[in-house]
């Protein structure tokens, strides 16, 4: 029997498992990196993109402001307008000596007596036994720093310090004025620009002139001779720019030897000293009523008493021979008090008060030095307006002074009176605050004071340079009282015909000298012995005539204008 | 070939780099040599001016007139002083002071 076989084929749908898929793992993975490293450069790039941007919106100004980092045993040289060293720094070795580190004692001091052979070795002997560190020498000459270098030793410490060398001495005492021995700034310009003079690579130029101050210095020291002041000040200063050729003052001393000053004789009367200065004050009451149209150069003021009283105290003219009836030009020429009280009564406290603030003489000055006087505050009313037209009960620095005069000498431009000679862009910036007229007839009024008869100051009538100014003679006042000695002071502008130049000469508590013989400026030739007057007339003018006799050749060639 | 070519100019570059900075380095010592020298120069020259301007200070000159010289110092009058200066090709001489102006 045949058995069919049936085979049942069944046919199941074979579904492959396999199916091709791209293994997406690692590339998923490597962009993933790219992606990440692109995203870490990316926002590297954005954050310095923004640093840059940020920088670059800064203003250059804000990035110098930025303190610098201080250098150690640094400070830059100081030079005059020529470029003539007034200080320069020169770095010294100090040789100090650490007992405790000598490995032979007797090798150690043969060596030393073979570089030092002058030292006292008893004495050094005492000092390697208490076993305390010493200085051997200071500030060692390079030979003998290169030998003991040679030596090796341990013991031996060499201590780098900074120095600063004066060739000019005394001249510029106090204007640059010292450090301490840690480099820093004691007085003068040494220690108001001191974070300057630490960092900057250049050294500080100033304006002042080392001949012209020699000259005056001279001039000086032979007015101490002849009138026995027991001090004195000068400022000469260009009236246009308000730069500063020469400011002395004296006594002064010599910064090479580092001396501790602290006597007040010492003190810059030029900008520190605050004084009383009496009839220089006259030319601003005139400027002010000038300025302000309550009067004019010709207006007369008649009858006006020899004395007057005011609040118990009299008020007097300095000369009776001064005559009643005189005009503006005249007061001041004359130097008249009682008419300088007339016209201050008529410009009012208000006006003359704001006139002298705005010529920069009420309150303290900002200048290139540390020390510089404060004006004493007082409360105006009708006695103060009275004696402050006349210069009295007022006080101011010579420095303020001499400012005021150029202000009203250069056409009534502001300036700001400057040491440094990079300020000179300050000043060219120009505003003027008086009247060109007033200008022009004060500078006019002033040459008269000079070369008239009339005048108070007819000794600085110094041929060919047109000098005008203002006498004052004013009592020193001590703690409020007023005693015998004075202070005379004269101002000079110069030339006239259109200022240049001002020079301030105080003389402190001068003496009459009645041997001296002065010269006439009129041109008579004449010559006068016996002078018995201790006024501003017989001592400054005398003093200021003399200096322009001196400077003034190198003023009218070194500094002339060309156009 | 492309392996070769990239090889090559990568040879060439490394060659070429250590070549320029071979040569940045002898310009380098001979710019430090140099300003090491300027600054020795620069110190030499600023005590020499020092010296100078101490020797040739007022005060040391007047001494030196003192001791050196009988005659006195002449002051120069302001009025004898003239101004020469050039207007076009022409050669001028002015008094400095103008004598007019002089209100006296």
């Amino acid at each position: 029997m045949n058995e069919t076989h049936k085979e049942n084929l069944t046919l199941e749908n074979y579904e492959n498992e396999f199916s091709y898929q791209a293994k997406k793992s690692n590339l998923d993975i490597s962009f993933n990196r790219i992606a990440f490293i692109f995203f870490v450069f990316l926002m590297i790039c954005i954050i310095y993109s923004i640093k840059v941007f940020y920088l670059g919106s800064l203003n250059s100004k804000k990035i110098i402001e930025k303190p610098l980092p201080i250098k150690k045993n640094y400070r830059a040289d100081i030079l005059d307008n020529n470029g003539n060293f007034l200080v320069k720094t020169v770095n010294t070795i100090d040789i100090g000596i650490n007992p405790n580190f000598i490995i032979d004692e007797k090798k150690f001091l043969i060596n030393l007596q073979l570089i030092f052979p002058k030292k006292n070795f008893n004495v050094i002997k005492k000092k390697l036994s208490s076993k305390k560190f010493f200085y051997l020498e200071k500030k060692i000459s390079e030979d003998k720093y290169k030998m003991l270098r040679l030596l090796g030793d341990k013991s031996i410490i060499f201590e780098e310090k900074l120095s600063r060398i004066y060739p000019q001495e005394n001249l510029f005492s106090h204007i640059i004025g010292q450090i301490d021995d840690d480099n820093n700034g004691i007085s003068g310009i040494e220690k108001y620009f001191d974070h300057e003079l630490k960092n900057k690579k250049k050294p500080l130029r100033l304006t002042v002139d080392t001949d012209i101050q020699f000259l005056i210095r001279e001039e000086l020291i032979k007015a101490q001779e002849i009138f026995q002041n027991i001090g004195s000040a000068t400022i000469l200063m260009n009236v246009n720019t308000g730069n500063i050729l020469s400011m002395i003052s004296l006594p002064d001393f010599n910064l090479n030897r580092r001396n501790n000053i602290n006597d007040v004789k010492f003190m810059n009367r030029a900008t520190k000293g605050v004084y009383e200065l009496g009839s220089v004050f006259k030319t601003f009451t005139i400027a002010a009523g000038l300025n302000e149209g309550v009067i004019e150069v010709e207006t007369e003021f008649t009858d006006l008493p020899k004395k007057i009283r005011c609040a118990g105290r009299l008020i007097g003219e300095y000369d009776d021979k001064i005559p009643s009836d005189l005009t503006a030009e005249q007061i001041l020429i004359r130097s008249g008090n009682i008419g300088s009280v007339r016209i201050g009564q008529k410009i009012g406290i208000e006006n003359l008060k704001s006139f002298l603030n705005n010529i920069g003489i009420l309150n303290k000055i900002e200048f290139d030095i540390e020390e510089v006087g404060q004006p004493i505050s007082f409360i105006w009313g009708k006695c103060k307006l009275a004696t402050v037209s006349f210069g009295h009960g007022i006080t101011t620095t010579p420095l303020q002074l001499i400012k005021g005069y150029s202000i009203i000498s250069n056409g009534g431009y502001d300036i700001k009176p400057t040491l440094i000679k990079e300020n000179l862009k300050k000043n060219k910036i120009k505003k003027r605050i008086i009247k060109e007229e007033v200008s022009k007839k004060i500078n006019s009024i002033l040459r008269k004071i000079v070369s008239s008869k009339e005048g108070t100051a007819n000794f600085a009538n110094i041929k060919g340079y047109q000098v005008g100014g203002k006498t004052g003679t004013a009592q020193k006042s001590l703690n409020g009282i007023y005693s015998k000695n004075k202070i005379n002071t004269f101002v000079a502008v110069f030339p006239t015909s259109k200022p240049q130049y001002a020079l301030m000469v105080l003389l402190d508590e001068p003496k009459a000298n009645k041997e001296y013989v002065y010269h006439y400026k009129d041109g008579s030739g004449w010559k006068y012995k016996g002078n018995w007057r201790n006024t501003a007339g017989w001592t400054s003018v005398e003093i200021a005539g003399k200096i322009i006799e001196k400077i003034g050749p190198i003023l009218a060639t070194k500094y002339m204008e060309v156009n | 070939m492309k392996k070769l070519i990239l090889f090559t100019m990568l040879f060439v570059l490394v060659i070429f780099t250590s070549i320029t900075k071979n040569s940045t380095k002898k310009i380098e010592t001979k710019i430090y040599n140099i300003s090491e020298n300027l600054k020795v120069l620069k110190n030499k020259k600023e005590m020499t001016l020092l010296e100078f301007n101490y020797l040739s200070s007022p005060q040391k000159l007047m001494e030196y007139q003192s001791m050196y010289f009988e005659k006195e110092l002449k002051e120069i009058d302001i009025e004898n002083l003239n101004l020469i200066y050039l207007k076009g090709s022409k050669l001028n001489i002015k008094k400095l002071i103008d004598n007019k102006k002089e209100d006296e």
